[in-house]
């Protein structure tokens, strides 16, 4: 027979004051923990929404990313003669140490040069105002968040690298992808600025998924050239590791939190079987077991740290779709991306708050089922 | 006298409510503590030495992609008040595991041993300065990955298309080991043979003036010099050029400050909670407290110091235990030498446990002054 649930929300209700302080320390835990995780997702999900399945990427080998990588100038050539590509993009990314518009401090952005075709190869990237750059010109198009973000990159405006001076023609959105962290250019344009004539890296489109397996193959094998070959999925995959800081950051606070939110719930859930030692006796002495008991104060504590978990995650919610940026330490350069709150995030910050409710109330559960009905109707 | 044993009576008469406060108080200023010495080691002071106020660094004031030309070395050694210049180089490679990545510096080998702040056993600099493929490694690196002096390493390149394979033929103590340091002149070579283009290149120089007083001078002389050459350059001292990589992290310092204070607010609430509980089950005896003649300033006072005691036991706990913790386990280790020094600081110490003093005084206000206000008859007439 088990105790009505109904009984704890009651007593939850009566004790409010208790309910309220836990409920909030709970909380408190868990909204710090859904802010440093939804910053992680979004990192994460910016670099997964990235890749295209079709699309390959080949970098120097041992090169851990398109900006620390350097591939022969002929390489393209031998390249093209593949079988099974649809398209190949050869690019040139140089990164430029650029002034943050608002908070101070400067960050590297990474100018793209790359073609038509290369443009072509990224279908999410879509331009909304102004036009494309020119060949042959010192010309940018720029995403909108760097745009809005850093100095002298807006339409219009002249974004200068040493003695070149590049004109910002147009700004394109990239959605929720890596390349809304970039200004795009002609190929020629960081060759000649930057004085860089070895391209960067080769993206390589397949005809189809079964041109993919080989073409990966013969790109490694080949033997006058040296790169390391794989899917454009793959390599962002990779990249999420640069999430690792936060995440680690995330999860030690998170726990050293919880930890403090645990005891806490300890000291209201004892209190709690202090102040009822008489109803637990008449509970006992109706025949309820001790094991109902108990199960019945644990599921008082796992209600408030429920209630903890909600008001928690409802707190850490106005952060979702917030951008932000920070240096991505694979590339060396900003990386935009906004704060994600997915449902599956919301879920684990009430997980967590159910474990801190079930460390912090085991024990004094496992008291309440430990009383008997006479000696608790004695002490009274 | 009497009122502070009251106080102590009081707080360890539910010994398990006041341990498990005790503790949470800890912990959550153990975490504020790690925080705040987290902002403090980011702006790096605690790598720098007596000399870094001399060095200055200059690179492309565009992208440290793009190399200054080696011709600048000369150019940079005439400028006035320049005791020395060194080419800087990093070269990013990894021993044995790929994920564990580690810093080269091309330097100058003269360069090696001026600063006195880092040590080189003065036999082991000669043997340096003499071979060109030495490589000077530093002593806890030398210990993380156990080489011996004289021991043939190769240290994959992970960004130039090259291997720097060199002898251990040194190491250094000091506050900043994260970095390998090789000859300018081994790398030049190596850099000739796959990549023609890049050679004769280096990504910055350092250079040393005579007196922390020359430097800001130098550093816009050096720029000034450079406008209108193939590469501009950016001087700056060593620490800014450090603070530069804080600052393409972004808004860290606001992010960590929010956590820490939802930290705060944190304990704040446990102990509120712990207050109101305590007063809640004594009540009646602070009623009889009252008929006893003590005012309510005595009874807001009573709370209050029972809070106090109970922080000052966290605080204790919590901000000793972070001092000790970070000086037994080396961070160095822990994060694979991305964070270097971790040091808990006195002032860092002195402002968590002010901090602990404001929310102890907080956390008993609503609790303590609801104590004072009860009426007496109502409390006492209440039978339960």
């Amino acid at each position: 027979m088990f105790i009505p649930l109904k009984y704890n929300i009651r007593n939850l209700f009566v004790r409010r004051t208790a309910t309220l302080l836990t409920a909030f320390g709970i909380a408190v835990s868990v909204a710090v923990f859904v802010a440093v995780m939804a910053l992680v997702e979004g990192m994460d999900q910016t670099f997964v929404a990235t890749g295209d399945a079709r699309n390959i990427i080949a970098l120097r080998r041992g090169a851990v990313s398109e900006t620390g990588s350097i591939i022969d100038i002929e390489a393209p050539l031998i390249v093209r003669n593949f079988p099974g590509i649809e398209a190949i993009s050869a690019e040139r990314l140089v990164y430029v140490s650029t002034p943050r518009l608002q908070g101070g401090g400067s960050s590297n952005v990474v100018i793209r040069g790359l073609n038509d075709t290369g443009r072509a190869l990224r279908p999410q990237v879509q331009l909304v105002r102004g036009r494309w750059y020119r060949p042959g010109t010192r010309e940018l198009t720029v995403s909108r968040s760097i745009a809005s973000r850093f100095r002298n990159c807006d339409l219009g405006d002249e974004f200068p690298t040493g003695s070149t001076r590049w004109k910002v023609v147009g700004i394109f959105d990239a959605g929720n992808t890596a390349y809304s962290s970039e200004m795009w250019t002609d190929p020629d344009g960081p060759a000649a600025a930057f004085q860089r004539r070895a391209w960067s890296d080769i993206v390589v489109r397949a005809t189809d998924k079964a041109a993919i397996a080989p073409l990966l193959h013969l790109l490694d094998a080949e033997p006058r050239i040296d790169v390391d070959a794989r899917t454009e999925v793959d390599y962002f995959a990779e990249q999420t590791k640069a999430s690792t800081p936060v995440r680690v950051l995330g999860n030690v606070v998170a726990v050293v939190m919880a930890v403090g939110s645990a005891f806490a719930a300890m000291n209201t859930m004892y209190a709690a079987v202090g102040a009822r030692t008489r109803e637990i006796a008449v509970l006992r002495a109706l025949g309820f077991s001790g094991r109902a008991v108990a199960l019945s104060f644990l599921s008082e504590a796992m209600l408030l740290a429920v209630v903890g978990g909600v008001i928690g995650g409802l707190a850490a919610l106005p952060l979702n779709g917030l951008a932000t940026g920070t240096t991505n330490w694979f590339t060396f350069s900003e990386m935009n991306f906004a704060f994600a709150i997915t449902p599956r995030l919301f879920m684990r910050g009430i997980l967590f708050a159910i474990a801190m409710g079930t460390v912090g109330g085991v024990l004094p559960a496992m008291r309440a089922s430990r009383l008997s009905a006479a000696a608790a109707m004695r002490a009274l | 006298m009497a009122f502070v044993r009251l106080i102590l009576k009081n707080a360890l008469r539910n010994r398990r409510r006041t341990l498990l406060t005790t503790l949470s108080v800890a912990v959550s200023l153990f975490l504020l503590v790690s925080l705040r010495t987290l902002i403090t080691e980011m702006k790096g002071d605690t790598l720098m030495t007596e000399q870094s106020g001399r060095r200055l660094i200059t690179r492309s004031a565009v992208s440290l992609q793009v190399p200054l030309p080696i011709a600048y070395k000369e150019k940079l050694a005439r400028v006035p008040n320049v005791d020395r210049v060194s080419e800087y180089q990093w070269i990013p490679s990894w021993y044995r595991e790929p994920n564990v990545p580690l810093m080269i510096i091309a330097c100058d080998p003269e360069f090696m041993g001026t600063d006195p702040q880092y040590a080189i056993p003065p036999a082991e600099l000669v043997a340096f300065k003499a071979d060109r493929t030495a490589l000077i490694v530093p002593q806890k690196m030398l210990d993380k990955y156990g080489w011996r002096i004289g021991q043939r390493i190769t240290l994959r390149g992970s960004v130039f298309p090259f291997d720097v394979e060199g002898t251990v033929r040194a190491r250094f103590t000091g506050p900043s080991q994260n970095a390998i340091f090789c000859w300018y002149a081994y790398f030049n070579e190596l850099v000739r043979r796959a990549i023609p283009d890049r050679a004769d290149k280096s990504m910055a120089f350092v250079e040393l003036t005579h007196t922390a007083a020359d430097a800001p001078g130098v550093a816009s002389l050096i720029d000034a010099m450079f406008t209108n050459s193939i590469v501009p350059t950016r001087s700056e001292s060593e620490k800014n050029f450090v603070l530069g990589f804080s600052a393409m992290l972004g808004n860290v310092t606001l992010f960590i400050s929010a956590i820490a204070a939802a930290v705060v607010f944190a304990i704040v609430l446990v102990t509120t909670n712990t207050m109101s509980m305590a007063v809640r089950e004594r009540r009646h005896e602070i009623a009889v407290l009252k008929t006893l003649g003590f005012r309510p300033g005595h009874v807001v006072l009573l709370i209050a110091g029972e809070s106090l005691a109970i922080s000052t036991a966290g605080a204790i706990l919590g901000i000793g235990g972070a001092r000790l913790f970070f000086r037994v386990f080396d961070i160095y280790d822990l994060t694979n030498t991305v964070i270097q020094h971790f040091d808990v600081t006195e002032e860092t110490m002195a402002l968590a446990a002010l901090l602990a003093l404001v929310m102890a005084i907080v956390s008993s206000l609503v609790p303590a002054v609801t104590a004072a206000r009860t009426s007496i008859a109502n409390t006492l007439r209440d039978s339960n």
